[in-house]
């Protein structure tokens, strides 16, 4: 079987990516990155490492990702899922005649990917209709292991694009280093909750349960009440926790398809109409969480 | 120059249905989602601030001709719209959908700016306006989460990422693809919904689109696994239902640091 | 035939409903029927979006509306913005009296201010001694040179105490026939004089207040006379078959709503190990909920028709009041009746639609001057 490229700006992503693409193609992966200490870790993990350099912009890289995937024909790529990779990602696809797969759920064999359309009603299977296929995983897709044996690291000349794009200046905010998909108990707010002020007291409820804390997507991109990295649903993170608990949260399935494989299920919302509380959980609560939040606090400080 | 706004009329995700592994639209709603409303507004606003006139266009089947949904677009501050009509773009894929929106813009021409949403509310894929840019071989770029004007022949934009905004200078012509909280979809009025059944919609000659260029093949579609929950409803005081919790998370060993 | 609203209608609704749920909530109603107060801010949401202006005249930058689309905006306004309706239905009734009898100044100076998201004209007409026998009033003025002076008393005027202007009736003490007496004035409610308070009234607290009006001495020049002197009878009864069709937008919307609210009830209500909704006691209720809401649907929206096409609604109109405002009661009984207990105790709003509804038999045209007044019309075709 052909080998599958890697390719990911987030530094927190390209060793499961690694492990999965290993595990589909049995052969070892080729890391494609502009990161020096990326391409000799990933060498050290045991993938090839193809090292791009030249460009001060992600997306720059494009046509020179390009030229190598003509180059070594590969399987297929696997993309991360920051919005630089769907970009290039998009850009590759359109230059090879297919599609590209974003949030792939899952990938046999044979280059089927498995991913969810309609809202997270439906799970689509496709295959590329080219010679590669493209794949887009977000976080926590693949369970990271070592290859054998040391990989190499080849440098890979740049490929000049025909356009610039101009940053002319970045605002940059403290990434999160929270992993959600890996966290084994987790307490989310939806928008049940009616200040930012008041995820103190879930904070102070979270810690005391040593759990993560999570929020629906308006939490976070709409009121920008928390970070973009702890917001749980079909575009960003899927949870498979021991412990989920869903404060104020309505229950709607681009959500929910992100904690169906949470083991045990507990929520508290006013409405016990609510898809959560009658779909999705095993222990419902149906209550103001604002009288509940606090009594269980107290009950759990004794 | 005028600025070119994409859109797509799809089945409403809420009327879907799974039939013997296919997907059935037979009792669905066509709409247009809101993510590609909100590009529709933030287009308009543009247009607006610049003087420019905007086009909406959708390719796709003989849904994009009905006179709601067209009356519907030309409420939300289009000028005209131009489409294309084959059913075999129904249930396209992204790159079958660019190559068709990549003929029908170069058929339309007189642009300087096509504004793509952030992803349509059927396949959600945030690739087909990224596709469309690089066919056209033209500066692309996606989670524009704002348009701050046109200078000569520059796009000023901010870009959303993971680690925060990008201040852009965007060459034109160029492709965007905005963010779905770039603004709000706007609440057409009453003066421009009975004004938009005279506005221009020109249905451009299919014959000449090509709607074959499918990138992926589809192989299986199913519901997805639902998982039986208890749905153990505590009640009683807020001190009891807590005394309740604390108990359940023991017995499941949930606590922190176990038992 | 066609019984599809038109893209422009359905268009228009869409609008409306999505500026409605975007600007008040049930929460939000709910405050303003324990602290008594009109949700200004979200009526300002209508002005802004533009809402107010439909049906406004042209020359002021309005939108003409056909009684079908009043209609529709009526029955949304009702649907989803509970109280807002309040102000919207005398807005509706405010511009159509404006538009037929009402000069440029004063369209101005009403409508100017109305379509901005301030108060529509409040109706003073009934009277402890005149309510269904509207010719009967006995609030009456005296001509001074260019202004008049109006003493007299109106009452059960809703909204009054929160309205800049109140529409009034008063006679012309003069003249004898109770027909040919009648003047409409425009009155501003902070004329001195003026005096308005509030009455406590079926279903307790509301954000609907219902007032009634002293007039002591109040001095209103004549050129705040609407329409002709003396031509106040026919003039009020030139408007009030539309102004009956659109308050039954108000009972259907209200119907519709208590039938859906109980119907998602009765099927998530479990009692003896199923969901009550399986009981076909239940399934009869709602089957007749269901049928009375259709009903009133298509009795409301066939009589508009009848009316933008320049039929004589005069017995139909009145066929349609009655029927809205009895079906409503009946469709508010039943579904109050498969809630039970939480439509007794709480915040649900079953229990303020119980109350409302119940007046709708009685005011704007009573059950039984619905019938007095068309009965003898029917049987004159046999």
């Amino acid at each position: 079987m052909a080998r599958i490229f890697v390719i990911t700006d987030r530094r927190s992503e390209w060793k499961a990516l690694v492990s999965g693409a290993y595990s589909i193609s049995g052969e070892k992966p080729l890391v494609v990155t502009a990161d020096k200490a990326i391409a000799q870790a990933a060498a050290d993990f045991g993938a090839d490492a193809a090292l791009m350099s030249g460009a001060e912009v992600f997306w720059n890289y494009t046509d020179t990702i390009a030229a190598l995937v003509e180059e070594l024909q590969p399987a297929g790529c696997f993309f991360g899922t920051s919005p630089d990779c769907r970009l290039v990602s998009g850009r590759l696809a359109a230059k090879l005649g297919i599609s590209a797969i974003p949030d792939a759920k899952s990938i046999d064999n044979t280059y089927a990917i498995e991913h969810l359309i309609y809202g997270g009603s439906v799970v689509q299977t496709s295959k590329s209709t080219g010679k590669q296929f493209v794949a887009l995983f977000g976080p926590g897709q693949f369970e990271e292991a070592a290859i054998p044996e040391q990989g190499t690291v080849m440098n890979v000349d740049y490929v000049e694009p025909k356009w610039q794009i101009a940053v002319k200046e970045k605002k940059t905010k403290e990434i999160s280093a929270v992993d959600l998909t890996a966290a084994k108990r987790i307490v989310a707010v939806g928008l049940g909750i009616s200040k930012k002020e008041d995820l103190d007291m879930v904070r102070e409820l979270a810690a005391l349960l040593q759990a993560e804390m999570a929020c629906t997507r308006p939490i976070a991109e709409g009121l920008d009440w928390m970070e973009p990295e702890r917001y749980i649903g079909i575009s960003a993170n899927f949870v498979k926790p021991d412990l989920y608990i869903s404060l104020g949260i309505s229950g709607q399935v681009q959500h929910t398809v992100g904690i169906t494989d949470s083991k045990v299920i507990l929520s508290v919302n006013k409405d016990p109409d609510c898809a959560m509380m009658k779909q999705y959980s095993d222990y419902c609560v149906a209550e103001d969480l604002y009288k509940i939040v606090p009594a269980l606090i107290e009950r759990l400080k004794k | 120059m005028d600025i070119l706004v994409c859109f797509k009329l799809s089945p409403d995700s809420k009327d879907i249905l799974v039939s013997n592994g296919a997907i059935n639209t037979d009792r669905a709603e066509w709409n247009v989602g809101e993510y590609d409303l909100v590009a529709v507004e933030a287009a308009a606003q543009l247009a607006a601030a610049t003087g420019r006139k905007l086009i909406g266009v959708s390719v796709g089947g003989s849904q994009l001709a009905n006179t709601r949904f067209r009356k519907n677009m030309l409420s939300r501050g289009c000028d005209s719209l131009s489409l294309v009509m084959n059913d075999a773009l129904v249930q396209a894929d992204t790159h079958k959908t660019a190559v068709a929106l990549a003929a029908a813009v170069t058929e339309i021409g007189n642009y300087d700016l096509i504004v793509c949403g952030e992803g349509s509310q059927d396949l959600y894929f945030r690739q087909t306006g990224i596709q469309l840019g690089e066919l056209l071989g033209l500066p692309v770029i996606n989670g524009i989460s704002a348009l701050n004007g046109i200078e000569g022949s520059v796009l000023l934009a901010e870009r959303s990422t993971d680690s925060g905004i990008e201040v852009l200078e965007i060459p034109l012509p160029a492709v965007v693809c905005v963010t779905s909280d770039i603004c709000q979809s706007r609440i057409p009025k009453m003066k421009d919904i009975l004004q938009a059944g005279r506005k221009p919609v020109k249905e451009l000659d299919a014959a000449g689109i090509p709607c074959d260029a499918t990138g992926s093949e589809i192989i299986k579609v199913a519901l997805p696994k639902s998982v039986q929950r208890k749905a153990v409803n505590f009640s009683g005081t807020p001190e009891e239902i807590a005394d309740q919790i604390v108990a359940m998370l023991a017995k499941e060993g949930l606590m922190p640091g176990g038992m | 035939m066609d019984f599809r609203f038109t893209d422009e209608q359905q268009l228009l609704a869409e609008s409306l409903k999505e500026c409605l749920v975007r600007s008040i909530t049930e929460a939000d109603i709910q405050k303003s029927y324990e602290t008594e107060t009109f949700p200004m801010d979200a009526w300002k949401a209508l002005a802004e979006n533009g809402f107010l202006s439909i049906g406004a005249p042209e020359s002021m930058g309005g939108v003409p509306a056909d009684v079908t689309t009043q209609v529709l905006i009526a029955y949304l306004v009702n649907k989803y913005g509970g109280p807002l309706a309040g102000f919207l239905t005398l807005g509706l009734t405010t511009m159509r009296d404006l538009e037929d009898f009402g000069t440029p100044e004063q369209q101005e100076m009403v409508l100017g201010q109305y379509i901005e998201g301030g108060t529509p004209m409040a109706l003073g007409m009934s009277e402890p001694n005149a309510g269904s026998d509207s010719s009967g009033i006995q609030t009456s003025y005296v001509s001074q040179g260019d202004k008049v002076i109006i003493n007299g008393h109106k009452h059960y005027n809703s909204m009054a105490s929160q309205c800049d202007y109140v529409l009034l009736t008063a006679k012309d003490a003069a003249i004898r026939n109770p027909y040919k007496s009648m003047t409409m004035f425009i009155l501003p409610t902070n004329t001195p004089g003026v005096r308005i308070t509030d009455l406590p009234k079926l279903g307790g607290k509301s954000p609907m207040h219902i007032c009634e009006i002293f007039l002591d001495n109040v001095e209103l020049p004549k050129s705040y006379i609407l329409g002709k002197e003396h031509n106040g009878f026919p003039q009020l009864m030139k408007n009030f078959e539309i102004e009956r069709t659109v308050a039954m937008a108000g009972a259907l919307a209200v119907a519709e709503n208590a039938f859906e609210d109980a119907a998602a009830y009765s099927k998530q209500r479990v009692q003896f190990g199923r969901p009550i909704c399986e009981n076909q006691l239940i399934q009869e209720k709602i089957f007749h909920m269901k049928m009375k809401v259709e009903l009133m649907r298509n009795m409301l929206f066939k009589v508009a028709w009848m009316i933008d096409n320049k039929m004589d609604v005069r017995v139909d109109h009145a066929l349609c009041k009655y029927y809205c405002a009895n079906a409503a009661n009946e469709v508010v009984d039943d579904a109050l009746q498969v809630m039970g207990g939480v439509g007794l105790v709480g915040n649900h709003r079953i229990m303020r639609y119980f109350c409302e509804t119940r007046s709708q038999r009685i005011g704007a045209g009573s059950d039984q001057v619905m019938i007095f007044s068309t009965a003898p019309q029917i049987l004159m075709d046999f």
